[in-house]
């Protein structure tokens, strides 16, 4: 069933949604996360390792049940109707899943026979892409030989066969070199002025300041700071009476009560 | 069922880029049946061996070797690859259903199985051995050589997706040979009178 963006529908919409892992004990990964992403925004999503960044990806991706709350996504809800969600989004998640035997083209062609292109049609779109991310020239090459910066640009590439409403970027740019980073940068502004909705977690906060409209600071489970970078450093420069704006780091130390120690950040038990 | 075709072509052209994979399925099973026949023949002579019908030891061990080759198939550690990957991920947010990611993978052991027990049968009809029953049996022979092919390898992928780990997986193809010791395969079982 397609459902049309309008412009009540936000592009993403989470309410209450939480994540219990049950095992011995109950793990409770996200705890209660609201959230809501307006169509064509680039929406940074930051927190520390293990604060829930990856598991609210994967609730909204469809790659993990949702515990309770509610989410959708381009207007779907991706809890009943799984497939219709899936059509709407692209995912590329932490460390790009690809295929190493087959080559970057036969990759995004399988892509889209999988979203039931036509043999031509997924042929063609193929086609666009690799010149999209500017990797016509190793389009025949087997994965395996790609560098890290390839393997992501072609990890987009995939993601945008259908062309989604919605792309879902989970830390896009770790362990790239910082050339190759500014490429994807590059890449995701134009996708992003094409009217995609791009969602993306990341680690590096000078990225979600370059890259994002908003950004929401996720710890323990919990979304503990949303907003515009420069109104969450507006925030902070009032509460703490600072002369200047701070930084995006410090903004995100201070919503997770972490601290720096010579170079390094450590946690503070609160 | 076209996404499952679809990914079985992937799966076929897997296998047919990763021939350390696939060799082995065939050079493990003719290793065995020269081993055995070089061991057994000798002790069951053609013309003395009621239940070799007239043929010689290597007719009644083809069996044997078709059967291993069909059960040595790489779809179980080639899906924990994707999984280890993350493209099992990337096939997982397409809209396809579930099981096109596994029946992909048995329609391409089925075609292996094809190509493997077809290649077995004929070097063994260079070394000798004839099919008794004609060409519909060699196809019979073939097919279910095959369709052992999926459902040895449908078990191997069960276990792989619950487990995710290629060493369990592994471990989990070593079921063959006790079911293998427990088939009559070296001499036609007997009935004691009682």
């Amino acid at each position: 069933m397609i459902y049309p963006i309008t412009e009540s529908t936000a592009a993403v919409q989470a309410d209450g949604l939480v994540k219990h892992y049950t095992g011995k004990e109950v793990i409770e990964a996200v705890r209660g996360v609201d959230l809501r992403i307006e169509a064509g925004e680039v929406f940074g999503f930051l927190g520390p390792n293990g604060a829930g960044k990856s598991t609210t990806v994967r609730m909204l991706t469809t790659l993990l049940s949702i515990t309770s709350g509610t989410a959708f996504v381009a207007g779907v809800d991706v809890a009943r109707d799984p497939d219709g969600a899936r059509r709407r989004m692209g995912v590329a998640l932490q460390e790009a899943g690809l295929d190493p035997r087959q080559t970057g083209r036969e990759l995004l062609v399988l892509q889209g026979r999988l979203f039931g292109m036509s043999p031509s049609a997924a042929s063609a779109r193929a086609g666009e892409l690799l010149a999209l991310v500017e990797l016509e020239d190793a389009a025949d090459r087997r994965i395996k030989g790609y560098s890290g910066g390839m393997k992501r640009r072609l990890d987009l590439a995939s993601a945008l066969v259908h062309e989604p409403d919605v792309l879902f970027l989970d830390e896009p740019t770790t362990g790239l070199d910082p050339a190759s980073r500014l490429t994807v940068w590059d890449e995701l502004r134009r996708i992003n002025g094409r009217g995609t909705t791009i969602f993306l977690t990341t680690q590096y906060l000078e990225e979600a300041d370059q890259l994002c409209d908003r950004i929401a600071i996720i710890d323990d489970g919990l979304i503990v700071r949303q907003g515009t970078p420069a109104q969450l450093k507006a925030e902070l420069r009032e509460r703490r009476g600072l002369a200047s704006d701070p930084s995006l780091d410090e903004v995100f130390l201070d919503a997770t009560g972490r601290r720096r120690v010579a170079g390094d950040v450590q946690e503070v038990s609160r | 069922m076209t996404q499952a075709w679809v990914l079985g072509q992937r799966a076929l052209r897997e296998g047919w880029r990763t021939p350390e994979a696939l060799l082995p399925t065939l050079f493990i099973p003719l290793f065995f049946l020269v081993v055995n026949v070089g061991q057994a023949a000798r002790i069951f002579p053609s013309h003395s061996t009621a239940f070799l019908h007239g043929q010689g030891y290597g007719a009644f061990q083809l069996p044997s070797s078709l059967l291993l080759a069909a059960s040595f198939g790489s779809a179980a550690l080639f899906l924990v690859e994707d999984i280890e990957g993350g493209y099992f991920d990337k096939l997982r947010a397409t809209p396809i259903p579930r099981t096109s990611i596994v029946l992909g993978r048995l329609i391409a052991e089925a075609v292996k199985g094809v190509l493997l027990a077809t290649a077995l049968v004929l070097l063994g009809l260079v070394f000798g051995i004839s099919v008794a029953s004609g060409v519909l049996g060699f196809v019979l022979l073939v097919g279910l050589a095959a369709l052992w092919a999926v459902v040895f390898s449908g078990f191997m992928l069960s276990i792989a997706l619950k487990t995710r780990s290629a060493a369990a997986t592994n471990s989990a193809g070593l079921i063959f040979f006790p079911l293998l010791f427990l088939t009559p395969n070296f001499v036609r079982s007997i009935r004691s009178p009682t």
